[in-house]
């Protein structure tokens, strides 16, 4: 059976979540891991087919002929994998589906409701991608950060997964930003501590905590996160930034990523 | 390959004459890809971002001398349309090497047959339904679709190449899969003619009806394809077509960079 891996995002978006998973999506390859991915886009276009490349940037289109996000090209880039319409998922395509279902009367005249109703469906399509690609680690990044009204629907479907298919085959990753304060010359780790008690609140206890930045981080900050977000010293992972995308996968193995996700998760990892 | 992408250091001056160049994202496999096709060509691409209305302003001359390579990416919509066509015709008669994705293609068959055929009315009928001599027109099977969400013609379909063609040596292959998204094609009525004054259909639907690749012969390197080449490039696998764009742009570099010796010594 498939196991997960959700990645969320904090503080701010456009913080590099997406070459984050399609890294982590690289050096499991690496380690003889079959592995798939999934994009959720909590927007209600139906697909970015129709958006605006100044509001969505390209339309990275797969081999089936699904108008998908940017990422899926980095996902198929770094991982070299082709991917499908099943890998880009968006709250348009769940909720056309949930009222399609609905107007045929598969409900048997429930209410229907984001939870379950949604949810469920938002689940169906993490199961379908497992089922159909037969991939050992299907990875899920869901777009957007923790606290947008769009993406609460996909983060307690997540949460729900721990419980649906058991607490070792999950695993919750959070990205965030160290802001860098010009005047005291530190990183600070507050905005963090706060996005990490959002997903809490929520139910969801992060694994593994990515933090990016734009200076190197400290041992001390390290300890201080790992306090604070109650996550072990060694999954607090650092990423500042680099001068090349194709730098992420080695920096994150230098910092011990793929031993930390083979070890949590219990996979068969060739050396 | 990080190592290398690092050392890298002969660059190759690149435009990209586009209607979205304000957001690098919006042509991020581009980008990547000749990134990709610098790096197995041993240089560094550098990419200058040129907004298609600055040349319908300013001329293509201003923004295109010190381009060793034209690149036309895919867009919709008319705005932005005749900057593209003038970059198509900067890089023809300066035989400055010309890759056309998608909308690039149709820019370059527009301006052929405005500039090789002196047919001043050659245009898509995309920006101008009504135009006398649609070179570029709707796909049969798009007639009559009205809703814009999900209709193009989208994802892999087989290209059959020519022999001996740029593309074909290119990709040292007969048969190729490509993704594509697109409503217009080549315009067949215009195929003869077209043919007739130097252009060369080297790239075709297995069945021969649509032009998926076309190149000029009196060129060097100018290539237009109807698909997007740019989502299957990766790191270390770059796609051929990019690869060549870049191998023969790197030599403008070096015939290029001989009239600024002084020259009257």
């Amino acid at each position: 059976m498939a196991k997960y891996i959700f990645v969320t995002g904090g503080v701010v978006s456009s913080v590099g979540k997406g070459i984050t998973v399609a890294s982590m999506g690289n050096i499991l390859k690496s380690r003889g891991i079959e592995v798939s991915v999934q994009k959720l886009d909590p927007y209600f276009n139906v697909d970015p087919g129709t958006m605006s490349p100044y509001q969505h940037g390209e339309v990275f289109v797969t081999k089936d002929g699904a108008e998908t996000d940017l990422d899926l090209g980095n996902y198929e880039r770094f991982i070299d994998i082709e991917l499908t319409s099943l890998s880009n998922t968006t709250s348009g395509q769940i909720y056309s589906s949930v009222i399609s279902k609905e107007r045929r009367g598969d409900y048997l005249g429930g209410t229907i409701q984001v939870v379950p109703h949604v949810v469920c469906e938002i689940k169906q399509y993490f199961h379908q991608l497992a089922e159909i690609s037969q991939a050992d680690v299907i990875l899920v990044e869901v777009g957007g950060t923790v606290g947008d009204i769009e993406g609460q629907p996909f983060l307690e479907a997540i949460r729900q997964m721990r419980k649906d298919v058991g607490r070792d085959n999950v695993l919750y990753i959070h990205v965030t930003l160290l802001p860098y304060i010009s005047t005291t010359k530190e990183l600070k780790t507050k905005p963090t501590q706060h996005s990490v008690n959002e997903l809490r609140r929520i139910g969801i206890q992060p694994d593994v905590i990515i933090c990016r930045s734009d200076y190197p981080i400290s041992d001390s900050i390290r300890d201080k996160l790992s306090l604070f977000c109650d996550v072990e010293r060694e999954a607090v992972i650092p990423l500042p930034n680099v001068e090349t995308v194709y730098e992420v996968p080695l920096i994150l193995e230098t910092e011990h990523m793929g031993d930390l996700l083979v070890k949590k998760l219990g996979l068969n990892a060739r050396q | 390959m990080v190592k290398l992408l690092k050392d890298v250091v002969e660059p190759v001056n690149i435009v990209l004459v586009g209607k979205y160049v304000e957001l690098e994202d919006a042509y991020y496999s581009v980008r990547e890809s000749l990134c990709h096709a610098g790096l197995h060509n041993s240089c560094c691409v550098n990419i200058s971002w040129v907004q298609s209305e600055d040349i319908e302003r300013d001329g293509p001359d201003h923004h295109l001398c010190h381009a060793q390579g034209i690149i036309v990416p895919g867009g919709f919509g008319v705005r932005g349309i005749e900057g593209m066509v003038r970059a198509a015709n900067y890089a023809r008669e300066n035989k400055i090497p010309y890759l056309g994705l998608c909308l690039g293609m149709q820019v370059m068959v527009i301006e052929f047959g405005r500039f090789v055929l002196n047919d001043p009315k050659a245009n898509s009928a995309e920006f101008d339904p009504d135009t006398i001599n649609p070179v570029i027109d709707l796909l049969l099977e798009q007639k009559g679709v009205s809703s814009k969400g999900g209709t193009m013609r989208r994802g892999n379909y087989p290209c059959k190449l020519l022999p001996s063609s740029l593309a074909a040596a290119s990709y040292n292959a007969d048969t190729v899969y490509e993704r594509h998204r697109h409503r217009y094609e080549f315009n067949n009525k215009y195929r003869d003619c077209f043919e007739q004054a130097g252009m060369v259909y080297s790239g075709l639907s297995p069945d021969g009806e649509l032009v998926e690749i076309c190149e000029i012969k009196d060129h060097p390197w100018m290539v237009g394809t109807q698909f997007h080449p740019e989502f299957l490039s990766r790191p270390n696998r770059p796609h051929p077509l990019f690869c060549g764009f870049i191998a023969r742009a790197k030599k403008v570099l070096r015939e290029g960079a001989q009239p600024t010796l002084p020259l009257s010594q």
